[in-house]
């Protein structure tokens, strides 16, 4: 599902930094595009600045530096000028115990959207809005629910059911979501992204799909960015990033994965083990030199000196971009 | 670590100013004239103008504020009207006594309220009494429970004396009344913290290493559970410091409590600011200590600061 | 790595059944860990895998009624008296929690919680103790284990916190090691570490391994036999080979091929999936508890719970399924229809 050429994303992100108080950096000259309609899937392990980058598009904070746009206009500030924005973006979070208020009525909690939203929820006849959570709940799978309910009645599962419901009723542009599926059961998550799945089909809705999952990326999205410690360090068609990726770090993702059958197994033989702990303790890697330097198998001393510049390449699925002196040649 | 506690103890000195300018400004609203408290008796209106200007009393506010501040930040708390002694010669064996008292309590407090809180997080049924002792204690006024340990272990029994005056026999009862007084809220705290680090994971693990009870609850659960204990015991002992009025009252311990309680009540204006600067000073100093206490018990204390 | 014949087994568990008041959470399972072995119980949230695991290890709160006979090493764990038990335990069974941050000590050392093991039960002094502990963290690849020593668990990034939980469980070298779910909080490079580590380990130790997961490829990567759960009981179990070539219970081709479409499914399609949710009372309907979510579902499947039996006709010693309608051997496995919408309450 690509956008006529020439439409503005509807999420763009211009050389995006942003440093926290302290000097962290949490993301370093980001730059990517959400066309309308579209799905791309940021993937990265704990650090790699993905969620800062879902706060971000959310208006939860600004960036550094950079430019964040929403259909080529730059991100509003403040809470008033946000407020028409939140309407065109709605998320699911990761966590589906922490992300629905547990003093709230089911009700309540999925017409959310339409009163932050300045919709005079209020005008409208009780039975309408009635009406419409019902319509969204039976949606999202959760046909005849108890609208008074609290969401300690459910589960996981269908508490993120709930938060989607929530999510799609203001009828908005993007869906921002950040790791939905990564505290479910595996039979769950099925059902949950192919809800996610479904409803950016028939409505259209571009999608910003977070996830540690390579796996799970590759089968939800079209376009997917790698993210390691604030950088994107490669980008592309996410069937391609996925079988033949330039990046070195893009491959250890890729190979970190446990084996689908007992016969291909590698991570767990005796020789496996032989990485030292440390990824985390070797830490501060040179802001000068290239981010994946420190754990690189192929990092010269070039790579710890100077930052690779994205390498830019057009293959027959889409452009594919990379941060990379030493790029895995296919 | 260090910077935090610098901020704390910039902190500590506003409060400490604050409160002197407070109680100074207070006794000029208190009605009374300290001259007829020095001289009940005199019945012409010459002595009386002749002791307020002995006093210095007679000169505006500002003046008097500006003198008594001026002094202080030499050190001098001034003279008491009654006594004519200087008051930090009045003071500083008296916060002796009272100090001795107030740790004494403290200790009585923590050692009782630790050992019911530890006693109703492991077992339901003690848990039930020590709720019910908890409120029974809650309930009793000070003085009460300190005349009922009185008349039962000094007259009765015979076991403390009960003429009063400080030393080693004579601590005993008025520190078992403030134990007993406090042991209350740490019972809670205690039983609290210790309920839910038992039922927590860390513990789990403990057990599944084949630790016996007894060293997990001492080398692992009572470390958790030290920090707030800490925390409420240095409040205490700094408000101790500043005076436990009625105890010492009831036993006749001669402390800052029962100097200031004379004080207050001869219109002593020194010594009663001298008391309140005194106590102000304790209660700065003691959560200051309880803070950096914490921190040396608990790493995660030390690292938000 | 099959278990050697020397050895008595790690661990076997026969008809364990957990109760918490009036639920069933576990029901008559039975399990065998042999020596050096590394065996997955593989389950979702509510299945009773964590129960199971915990009342072996006698660790359940005291609410948890257990029955059954459970041995480690020859040891009945269950009978044996309480303060007897706590004695021998860790010598017996080493743990390792999922939230390595919650299950260890926050306001001591992680040095000093590896070396309490040894000086409780290997009465080394304070000294020989700490030497002892650091000895531990190097065993488990931890660099500079001396001032990592030093360090409190909150200081630790999360794959060296779970490599100090490793550590712990084998100090003593226990022929069990029951592991719950430890590499699901991770990052999946931390994951790919701690897995390595792991079988770089038994091969060294050579303890049996209980490894509870939901991750059909933890199972895939590390375990030798692998017993499925499913609403408190074992519905399939025997070697990983035969499990992953040949499943026979529903659930576990589900369970497969929900893996299988997450590799290699085309990107933006509907993803396969097990319709339904567990049932919240398993014990309460007398049929099978997967039936309503089965798409080989008949009606003595209603009627009857399926017992675990042992597969006919199959070349697997020990793969057996509690199914009244088991895919048959060789046939490969059989997709559900994956229904877009269904509801679960």
């Amino acid at each position: 599902m690509t956008a006529p050429p020439g439409t503005p994303a509807v999420i763009g992100f211009e050389h995006v930094s942003k440093v926290y108080r302290g000097g962290r950096v949490a993301l370093d000259d980001v730059t990517f595009s959400l066309p309308p309609g579209g799905r791309l899937g940021l993937v990265g392990e704990s650090g790699s600045g993905k969620t800062t980058c879902v706060r971000l598009a959310l208006g939860l904070e600004r960036p550094s530096s950079g430019r964040l746009t929403f259909r080529s206009d730059p991100y509003p500030r403040g809470r008033r000028g946000l407020r028409p924005l939140r309407r065109q973006v709605g998320f699911v979070l990761q966590d589906p115990y922490d992300s629905l208020d547990p003093r709230m009525r089911l009700g309540e909690i999925v017409a959310e959207p339409l009163r932050s939203a300045g919709r005079a929820v209020p005008g409208r006849a009780p039975g309408e809005v009635a009406g419409l959570v019902a319509g969204q709940l039976a949606a999202v799978g959760l046909p005849g629910a108890d609208l008074r309910a609290h969401p300690s009645r459910y589960s996981g599962g269908g508490r993120q059911r709930i938060a989607i419901a929530r999510a799609l009723i203001g009828s908005p542009a993007v869906l921002i979501c950040d790791e939905p599926t990564s505290s479910l059961d595996v039979s769950v998550q099925s059902q949950i992204v192919n809800l996610l799945l479904e409803a950016s089909r028939e409505r259209g809705l571009a999608l910003l799909f977070v996830s540690h999952d390579l796996d799970l990326i590759g089968r939800i999205t079209e376009t997917v960015a790698v993210m390691y410690r604030g950088r994107v360090v490669e980008a592309g068609p996410a069937q391609l990033v996925r079988s033949a990726p330039r990046h070195p770090y893009t491959r250890a993702l890729h190979d970190a994965v446990p084996a689908s059958h007992p016969r291909e197994r590698r991570l767990a033989r005796p020789s496996a083990g032989g990485a030292a702990a440390g990824g985390a303790l070797a830490g501060g890697a040179s802001r000068s030199g290239c981010v994946f330097a420190g754990r690189c198998p192929r990092a010269t001393p070039r790579c710890h000196s100077e930052r690779p510049p994205t390498v830019r390449e057009q293959s027959p699925e889409g452009p594919r971009t990379y941060d990379c002196f030493h790029p895995i040649s296919s | 670590m260090a910077r935090a506690m610098m901020r704390r103890l910039v902190f500590g000195l506003i409060a400490v100013t604050g409160v002197a300018v407070l109680a100074f400004l207070l006794e000029f609203v208190v009605p009374g004239d300290p001259a007829r408290a020095i001289a009940p008796r005199a019945q012409s209106a010459a002595v009386l103008a002749n002791i307020r200007a002995q006093l210095h009393l007679n000169q505006p506010l500002v003046v008097q504020f500006a003198s008594y501040f001026g002094n202080l930040l030499h050190g001098d708390l001034g003279m008491s009207y009654v006594q004519r002694q200087p008051v930090a010669a009045l003071i500083g064996p008296r916060l002796a006594d009272t100090g001795a008292l107030a740790l004494a309590g403290v200790l009585a407090e923590v050692l009782i309220g630790g050992t019911l809180g530890v006693l109703a997080a492991r077992h339901d049924r003690v848990r039930a009494a020590v709720g019910a002792v908890n409120l029974v204690l809650l309930a009793v006024p000070v003085f009460v429970l300190g005349l009922v340990l009185l008349l039962v272990f000094g007259y009765q029994l015979g076991l403390a004396p009960v003429a009063g005056g400080a030393g080693p026999a004579q601590i005993v009862l008025p520190a078992l009344t403030l134990g007993l007084i406090g042991a209350p809220w740490y019972a809670q705290i205690v039983a609290d913290q210790v309920q839910e680090a038992l039922a927590s994971n860390w513990v789990r693990t403990a057990v599944g290493k084949g630790l016996r009870d007894g060293y997990i609850l001492r080398r692992h659960v009572l470390r958790n559970v030290l920090s707030p204990v800490l925390t409420m015991a240095g409040m205490d002992l700094g408000s101790y410091l500043s005076g436990v009025v009625t105890v010492e009252v009831v036993f006749v311990w001669p402390g800052i409590g029962l100097l200031a309680y004379n004080a207050l009540q001869n219109l002593d204006r020194p010594v009663v600011m001298g008391t309140v600067i005194v106590g102000a000073v304790a209660v700065v100093a003691f959560n200051l200590l309880a803070d950096l206490a914490r921190m040396l018990a608990d790493p995660r204390a030390r690292e938000e600061a | 790595m099959p278990g050697d014949a020397g050895r008595p087994a790690a661990l076997m568990a026969r008809d364990v059944s957990v109760r918490y008041g009036p639920v069933r959470a576990v029901r008559e399972a039975s399990l065998t860990v042999g020596a050096g072995q590394a065996v997955a119980l593989i389950g979702e949230t509510g299945s009773g895998k964590s129960s199971l695991a915990f009342a072996v290890a006698r660790l359940l709160p005291r609410s948890a009624r257990v029955t059954g006979r459970v041995e480690i090493a020859g040891t009945d764990v269950l009978a044996a008296d309480w303060r007897r038990f706590r004695g021998e335990r860790a010598r017996l069974l080493g743990c390792v929690a999922q939230d390595a941050m919650a299950a260890l000590n926050p306001v001591l050392p992680v040095g000093r919680q590896v070396g309490e093991l040894f000086a409780v039960h290997a009465g080394m002094g304070r000294r020989q103790a700490a030497a002892a502990a650091s000895a531990a963290l190097a065993s488990v690849r931890i660099d500079h284990p001396e001032a990592v020593a030093r360090l409190y668990p909150h200081q630790l990034s999360g794959g060296m916190r779970q490599r100090v939980m490793v550590a712990m469980a084998l100090a003593l070298r226990p022929p069990l090691v029951v592991a719950d779910e430890p590499t699901t909080a991770l990052d999946v490079s931390t994951q790919a570490e701690i897995l390595g580590l792991v079988a770089e380990l038994r091969e060294r130790v050579g303890s049996g391994l209980l490894w509870i997961t939901h991750d059909i490829g933890v199972v895939a990567e590390l375990a030798d036999w692998a017993a499925v759960m499913y609403a408190g009981r074992i519905v399939e179990t025997g070697p990983v080979e035969a499990i992953f070539d040949a499943p026979a219970h529903p659930y576990t081709e589900g369970l497969l091929l929900t893996r299988r479409d997450l590799r290699s499914g085309a990107p933006g399609s509907p993803l396969f999936q097990i319709p339904g949710a567990p049932p919240a009372r398993p014990d309460e309907a007398p049929g099978c508890p997967f039936m309503p979510r089965c798409p080989r579902a008949t009606a003595v499947c209603a009627a009857r719970e399926p017992p675990l039996l042992p597969l006919a006709g199959r070349g697997e010693a020990g793969h057996q399924a509690a199914c009244h309608h088991p895919a048959p051997p060789g046939a490969p496995p059989a997709p559900a229809p994956a229904r877009a919408r269904t509801a679960a309450p």
